[in-house]
């Protein structure tokens, strides 16, 4: 189907709203197509994400139904109290009707003859009933069934498994994830070692390319019932190495193995990310939700941006720490003394407990919040 | 996710999308991807109806030579989200207490 044919269909399922309003949901499509179209995306494809017109005309009908007479366009009017129908007069009570008079002879008449039987018209209804009732009993069992059974199976899907060894030292590791999880590991080998699952359901691939390998993982198909219980990826690096570890993680979860990276750059759309003691080089992170988890980092310099999500970190030595907090918590506790930080801080819309302050020092804190909260805590 | 349950949070993701700094419907969804599924289908009635409470505001600019509609997120809007903000950490903590072990 071509656009201007769904968009002819999309407008022909909306007659029964205003014009006004038609109009401005074939602009609002109109729009969307060409902005899709300035990504990338093909005519087809874009018919695709934005589905059925008839369903597309529905999600608007039903919200159309709450706030818009469908007919004229004007302001839904609650509905006028019903007339209240007066009571009619009660009828006069009848004369009584005279008394019969008993008669002195009655005449023999023959027995009437019994009429035959008249035959009861059997109603369908009889075993229509039933069998309604049975099919409602069948069909609401298989409702239950169904879903139960297709979550059983979801569940206990089985992954198979694969491995990459790199083919030569690499200094970089890049992790795509969209579902699933890994974990880093420190071994004797010498190359970079990845374990993962594979599965029809679960797209999985390993490339490697200048010193840096990416590997990448997403789901193909994302269940009605139940959820995947995806493996985790292990990467297992040498003892010697210290690579530069990017991971943009929009679903699922990671975990680093207590070691030294150089620079560690987390982008977490959703999920949730954990280290136990890690050394670096320099550890950007980017939570936009999720979670990110460290028990203690050593730094020369942490840059954190939180949208709309929580990070912790209960231990952290650096040198300099940026943090911008929209919506989402940040905790730090930071070693040392409070007296040995440069400080400067904002806070607009959200909570701070941390202030500005000059002081002699190379070691420098910029904290910046907007609506979320932010609290700085120091071991002095 | 439950149809009311899930339109509550598709309303502060939709708000939170525009908090930061004016957007528009495509990059709403795109911004929005990886943290939940919103289609443009989806996405028209929840700007509408935001729009209709005060929460949002639309202007139209032209955008290559055609007309793009921007969405910016007002006081109310802000105040809304916050509460919205407010409700998934209640929702989170009720969550980890029902099913960490706590009943």
């Amino acid at each position: 189907m071509k656009y201007n044919e769904w968009r002819d269909e999309l407008k022909n399922n909306l007659l029964s709203v205003s014009e006004s309003e038609r109009a401005r949901v074939l602009d609002y499509y109109a729009e969307a197509y060409a902005d899709r179209r300035e990504a990338g995306f093909s005519e087809s494809e874009i018919i695709e994400e934005f589905g059925a017109p008839f369903d597309a005309a529905q999600r608007i009908l039903a919200d159309a139904h709450g706030t818009e007479n469908i007919q004229t366009g004007t302001t839904h009017e609650p509905a006028p109290a019903p007339k209240t129908v007066p009571t009619p007069a009660p009828a006069p009570t009848p004369a009584p009707a005279p008394a019969a008079v008993t008669p002195v002879f009655v005449p023999q008449t023959a027995a009437p003859v019994p009429a035959a039987p008249v035959k009861k018209k059997k109603s369908n209804l009889n075993w229509i009933l039933p069998l309604c009732i049975g099919a409602a009993v069948i069909i609401v069992s298989f409702a239950i069934i169904i879903p139960i059974r297709a979550a059983w199976r979801i569940n206990n899907f089985k992954f198979d498994s694969a491995s990459y060894e790199a083919t030569e030292t690499a200094t970089g590791l890049k992790l795509n994830i969209s579902a699933g999880s890994f974990k880093t590991e420190f071994y004797d080998g010498e190359k970079i070692l990845i374990e993962y699952p594979v599965a029809d359901v679960y797209k999985t691939s390993v490339t490697e390319a200048d010193g840096v390998l990416t590997y990448t993982a997403r789901l193909t198909t994302t269940p009605v019932f139940g959820s995947y219980n995806i493996p985790d990826a292990v990467i297992k690096l040498p003892y010697s190495a210290e690579v530069d570890v990017t991971a943009e993680i929009k679903a699922g979860s990671a975990t680093l193995a207590n070691g030294t990276y150089n620079n560690v750059n987390v982008n977490l759309k959703a999920g949730s990310f954990d280290a136990d003691t890690i050394v670096c080089e320099s550890l950007k992170c980017t939570i936009d939700a999720g979670s990110f988890n460290a028990e203690k980092v050593t730094c020369n310099d942490l840059s954190c941006d939180v949208n709309m999500g929580e990070t912790v970190i209960k231990s952290l030595t650096c040198t300099i720490m940026n943090a911008t907090v929209s919506m989402g918590t940040l905790e730090i506790r930071m070693t040392g003394s409070k007296s040995e930080y440069n400080i400067t801080a904002s806070c607009e819309m959200g909570s701070s407990n941390i202030s500005s302050q000059t002081v002699e020092s190379d070691k420098k804190i910029d904290v910046s919040v907007s609506m979320g909260s932010v609290e700085v805590t120091f071991d002095n | 996710m439950d149809s009311q349950l899930k339109k509550g949070v598709l309303d502060v993701c939709v708000l939170y999308a525009i908090s930061k700094s004016e957007s528009y419907g495509y990059k709403i969804i795109s911004d929005l991807q990886g943290i939940i599924d919103i289609s443009e289908s989806t996405l028209y009635p929840i700007l509408k109806r935001l729009e209709a409470g005060g929460f949002l505001t639309t202007r139209t600019a032209e955008h290559g030579g055609r007309l793009r509609r921007y969405y910016n997120i007002t006081t109310d809007g802000g105040k809304k989200l916050l509460s919205g903000k407010t409700d998934l950490h209640e929702i989170i903590t009720i969550h980890n207490k029902l099913f960490g072990g706590e009943l």
